[in-house]
This record gives structure tokens, C-alpha cells and sequence, in this order.
């Protein structure tokens, strides 16, 4: 087991090589960095000179070993619009992130796996077509426009809740709620369908002819299988979390990995969008580990060696 | 008294393709201590049947008439709470498929102490696995403390079936029903199988409903055979008559499609298939397939047939009216 994570750790080098050079390549071409930093009124000369001071000058694979070399360090370069380390900037962003995150997940999941559960074992009636519905409903909307449908109904018309900013718990719920709502559609049609999936088992029949009561059969015999499945899709979703914190960052103001990333590109702060997508790639890979080992946890079958 | 007695016993599935009559009339009775076969191709009802008696038939599934006594009382008429009671206590069932007929998440010793668990309220947790332990012991799991938290798949399918039948036993239950109990399993293994519960229904005087279609273990195991044929009883016979004078025409063919080691002569197989119950033929079922069908066997269903107590057929080559007319 030891071995395993070990091996595991040692392929995030190769993958974040790979991750270093994709982001390269897209800085490569996505303009000229000297045109935002110097003034309008700046001279042709100064523009070269400055070009040949920051290196930009020099052939492509010797730009991609120098960057190479400063990251290696941690050193993503300044922030334009900071005037500071691009990685600490990221860095001390990751907990509004994690905030907003962690709780749309958990709302997700409070609320899929108990309706989920519900709509597949009333499978074809009223309430499992409503569930369902609702849950095609929830993945259908877009984040942007349900967060500022919130806004509109919940901050503006009625003033329940604040329209943006990260504080108090109270500034977490709308947030929260957009991320959370096309987490919780998805989940719970996954939910429902591997549920019906484990009902459909023999040991489900073996525990019904040993007596057991359908509720404990539902807990207790087909829940934890049920969840193998889930687990797979919710780490997939959780990659979309990432990228879906961006809108519903965006729309909210909420000061995470998220929001910054967006100003950074559109400011053309190259240095905080590599720190950012670098932290994003090694969050993706991380969360991808610890689900391979709650695997381990839930099925006795899986070893990893 | 029967242990259990079915009568005109009629289970019929709801599905989305319209209603699926999977028994029409089945009747029978197994006394206690005896081993009743029921035989028949896939697709009889064997199964549904059995999946009756315990009324574990799903939504789509209902019993629609007849009647399933058991010790004297009337199970169609019990609660769900009731049947509870009853499953894994009274009567307990062995599974065709060992290998996915246990959580494979739950380790096999566990899932045989909480049927004990279930049925046997004054049991304490430990109590409930020092009883699991003995189960296992009892159906020849060597190293029973050690396989008491192995998980199913660190299991072979012969170890796996084991459990099951240590599950079922667990409550000694007053019937046991294995359907196709050996079916998955290899050969030399089947055969311990059904020593064992050979062994266990000469020990503990359990009854057993043995639902196969494998005539061999029909002849090793059983006391009495009934012979289904599209959710419908066609001949009830003791294991010898049944063996040296099967009268239906279906048992005939039966016993004639089974390889014999000693006869050296061509196999011969029953023309066509179990027809589907949703669109079974008119009159006798098995008309269409029958060697000796009649023009009466296309139009009229036969009646039941008596010959003393415990032989039946339901066959128009056996009614004294038909001969007669």
C-alpha cells in the first residue's frame, strides 16, 4: 500500500512536465506581454529592449528551459497587477476555494444520495419522474444564469442574502447553491441508476429470502455498493468543480482560485495563470489519488500492490 | 400433516409488455423430513414457484390465487412483517449463483450472523458469531474462524455455496429450498454439495425442495419428483417409478434426452422450446411438442389424473374419459 501511494506520487513529475509545457506553449502564443506592461507612448526601442531584457527574444526552447528552471524554484514570476509572487498570490487563494468547494460538494451530496436512493426504489412512479425531472432541470441550467437568477430573487428582490463577497456564512449560501445544484443533478441520476443496478443483484434477493427488512436491505446491503460507481463520477465532478468555481466565482465575487484566474487572464498576468493552472492540474491529480484509496476503504475486492 | 401444502397456485408478472401468467395451477405438498424434486426445462416456472412460496417476486410479481399452507398456517394471507418472520427462520433458500449470490462487501461470516441476528433476538453479537463459526464448521469450511472474516471473493465457488447453505441452515429451518443449488458449480464439487446437504437433511430432519434439471442429482438426491412443464404440474411420481415408468410424455422425453453410460444408443432431445407463458398454445401446453399428441391435446386441456396417493398426471393418454369417448 505504502508502495502504491509512493508510485502514485512519483507520476505526478511526468504528468506536471507534461502540464508545464501545455501551459508554456499557450503562453508562447497568446501575445506579446511587453505591449500590456509598458506604457502607450513607449518607443519601438524601448519595446525591443525590453523584449531582449526579459529573455523573450531568445529561441522557444530556451524560453521553456529557463521557465522550467524558475518554477523548479517555485518561482512563477511577478504578478502585473500585484507587483508580488505569482504562487503566494494563488496559494493564499485556495481557501476561499476550498470553502466554496467542499460545501457545494456536501450539499451535493446530501441531497443526491437520499434522493437518489428514494427515486430508484420508487422507480416509475410520480415521485421517481419528478426526481428525475428535477434532476435533468438542474443540469440543464447554467451556473451563470441560476447565480444571477439568486442574486436577482434572493439579494436583490427580497434581501435575504448579500449579492457577493466571502465572510460570513451567510455569503456562502448562493454560492453554494449554484455550484452546488448541477453537482446534485448529476449525482443523483448516478445515484438512482446504480442503485437500481444493485437492487437488480442476487444478494440482494439472498438478504430479502434471509429475512431481512427492505429498509436495512436498501442501508445496509445495497448502499456501500452502490457507492463504487458514485465515487468514480463525484471525482470526475470534482474537476468540474474547479472549472465550474470560475462562473460561479465570477458571478459572485467570491475571492477563490477561481475569480483570480479569470482577472488574470483577462489582464494578461501570465505569471498568476501558470502559478494557477499548476496548482489546479497538482488539486486534480491529488483528489484523483484519494479516491483510488477510498476505493481501498469501500471494496475489499480492490488491492492495490 | 404436510409440511407445506400449494394448491391451484397461480403467479402471474405485470410487465411492461402485458401480464406474463408464469403459473397456472400449480399444486403439491412435501411432508416433513422429504425431499421433493421439481424438474423441468428452464422457463417451467421452477423457480417462480419456489420465489412463491417465500413471496419474494419483486413489484412486477403476484400471486394471484391458490393457496401455500405451511405448518397449518396460510402464507398468502401473512403480512410483510410476517413473511419476514418467516424467511431465513422457517423456511430458507439456497441460490443457483454462489458467486453473486453474497455481498461481496460484507465478510461471509457477517452476513451468516445476521440471519442469526434477525431471528434470534436474545442472541448477543458474539453469541450470533460463535453460531456463525459452528454453521461453518457444520457444512465443512475448514479454518472457520479464519474464513469467518474472508470476504466472498477470497472464496472458491464450492467454499462460497457452503456459506449459502450455512446461511440457510443457520435458523434450522423447518424446508429448505436450493434452487439449481449445484448447476454453477464443477463436477467433483457438486458432488460434495449435495452430500452435504444430503447429510444435513438426514441429520436435522429439515425438508428440502430441490429445484434442478439435472435428472443425475434427481436420482442421488430426492424422494419424490415433480415434473413442471409451463407453470403446470404434469406428473408426480416417487424417484423409482418415476425413473422406470415415467408416464407423462414430457418425463418420457426428459429421461430419454439424459446420457446413460451404459445404453450406447443415440441421445433423443425434445423437440422445440418451453413455450413463452405469454403465448402458450391452446389446450395441452406441451401438445405442439408431443410425440403422442391427439387431436383432444390441441383444444382441451387434460385433467389431472390419480393413480393412489401419490401419482399424478396431468396427461389425456391417461383419462379413462377420453379413452372411453
Amino acid at each position: 500500500m505504502k508502495k502504491y501511494i509512493t508510485k502514485r506520487l512519483l507520476e505526478i513529475i511526468p504528468v506536471l512536465f507534461i502540464i508545464t509545457f501545455v501551459v508554456f506553449v499557450l503562453m508562447y502564443h497568446a501575445g506579446d506581454p511587453v505591449a500590456m506592461m509598458l506604457p502607450d507612448e513607449a518607443s519601438q526601442e524601448d519595446r525591443e529592449n525590453m523584449r531582449e531584457a526579459l529573455g523573450l527574444n531568445d529561441p522557444f526552447i530556451v524560453q521553456y528551459g529557463n521557465f522550467l528552471k524558475d518554477i523548479s524554484t517555485g518561482n512563477f514570476g511577478e504578478s502585473i497587477r500585484y507587483n508580488t509572487q505569482a504562487l503566494p498570490l494563488v496559494i493564499e487563494r485556495l481557501p476561499a476555494s476550498f470553502e466554496l468547494a467542499g460545501v457545494a460538494m456536501l450539499v451535493a451530496i446530501l441531497i443526491s444520495i437520499p434522493l437518489g436512493i428514494w427515486s430508484a426504489n420508487k422507480r416509475n412512479t410520480v415521485t421517481d419522474l419528478f426526481i428525475t425531472g428535477g434532476s435533468v432541470l438542474g443540469k440543464a441550467m447554467p451556473n451563470f444564469w441560476l447565480g444571477i437568477m439568486l442574486i436577482l430573487i434572493l439579494a436583490v428582490n427580497v434581501q435575504i442574502f448579500p449579492v457577493s463577497g466571502r465572510g460570513t456564512l451567510v455569503h456562502l449560501v448562493l454560492p453554494a447553491i449554484t455550484l452546488g445544484t448541477s453537482i446534485a443533478a448529476e449525482m443523483t441520476r448516478l445515484v438512482r441508476s446504480s442503485m437500481l443496478d444493485t437492487l437488480g443483484q442476487d444478494y440482494i434477493r439472498t438478504a430479502s429470502s434471509k429475512g431481512v427488512p427492505y429498509f436495512k436491505v436498501v442501508v445496509s446491503h445495497a448502499f456501500r455498493n452502490t457507492l463504487i460507481p458514485v465515487i468514480t463520477i463525484t471525482t470526475l465532478q470534482l474537476s468540474i468543480v474547479v472549472s465550474g468555481s470560475i462562473i460561479t466565482e465570477s458571478v459572485f465575487q467570491w475571492p477563490g482560485l477561481g475569480l483570480l484566474l479569470v482577472q488574470a487572464v483577462n489582464a494578461r498576468d501570465m505569471a498568476v495563470v501558470q502559478a494557477a493552472v499548476f496548482i489546479i492540474a497538482i488539486l486534480v491529480i491529488v483528489v484523483n489519488l484519494i479516491t483510488d484509496l477510498i476505493y481501498v476503504l469501500i471494496d475489499p475486492r480492490i488491492k492495490y500492490s | 400433516m404436510n409440511l407445506l401444502e400449494v394448491k391451484n397456485l397461480h403467479t402471474h408478472f405485470h410487465t411492461d409488455r402485458g401480464l406474463v401468467p408464469a403459473l397456472n395451477g400449480v399444486s403439491f405438498s412435501i411432508k416433513k423430513g422429504e425431499v421433493l424434486g421439481i424438474v423441468g426445462e428452464s422457463g417451467c416456472g421452477k423457480s417462480v414457484t419456489s420465489l412463491s412460496i417465500l413471496q419474494l417476486l419483486g413489484n412486477k410479481g403476484k400471486i394471484e390465487k391458490g393457496s401455500i399452507q405451511f405448518k397449518g398456517q396460510e402464507l398468502t394471507t401473512f403480512t410483510k412483517k410476517q413473511m419476514r418472520k418467516v424467511r431465513g427462520d422457517e423456511i430458507s433458500m439456497i441460490f443457483q449463483e454462489p458467486l453473486t449470490s453474497l455481498n461481496p462487501l460484507i465478510r461471509v461470516g457477517k452476513q451468516i450472523a445476521e440471519t442469526i441476528l434477525l431471528h434470534r433476538e436474545n442472541y448477543s453479537k458474539n453469541q450470533a458469531k460463535e453460531h456463525a463459526i459452528k454453521m461453518m464448521k457444520m457444512v465443512g469450511i475448514p479454518q472457520a474462524e479464519e474464513k469467518y472474516s474472508q470476504y466472498p471473493h477470497q472464496l472458491s465457488g464450492g467454499m462460497r455455496q457452503r456459506i449459502m447453505i450455512a446461511i440457510a441452515l443457520a435458523c434450522n429451518p423447518d424446508l429448505l429450498i436450493a434452487d439449481e443449488p449445484t448447476t454453477a458449480l464443477d463436477v467433483t464439487i457438486q458432488e460434495q454439495i449435495l452430500g452435504l446437504m444430503k447429510k444435513i437433511a438426514h441429520e436435522t430432519g429439515t425438508s428440502i425442495i430441490f429445484i434442478t434439471h439435472d435428472l443425475g442429482v434427481v436420482a442421488e438426491m430426492v424422494d419424490r419428483v415433480i415434473v413442471m412443464y409451463s407453470g403446470q404440474v404434469v406428473e408426480e411420481n416417487d424417484v423409482v417409478s418415476f425413473f422406470e415408468a415415467p408416464k407423462h410424455p414430457y418425463s418420457q422425453g426428459l429421461i430419454n434426452s439424459t446420457p446413460a453410460i451404459d445404453q450406447g444408443q443415440k441421445l433423443e432431445a425434445i423437440r422445440g422450446n418451453v413455450p413463452a407463458p405469454a403465448n402458450k398454445p391452446n389446450g395441452c401446453p406441451f401438445h405442439p411438442r408431443c410425440p403422442m399428441a391427439s387431436d383432444i391435446c390441441k383444444t382441451t386441456v387434460p385433467k389431472n389424473t390419480y393413480f393412489g396417493k401419490q401419482e399424478m398426471v396431468n396427461c389425456w393418454l391417461y383419462d379413462k374419459e377420453a379413452k372411453t369417448s
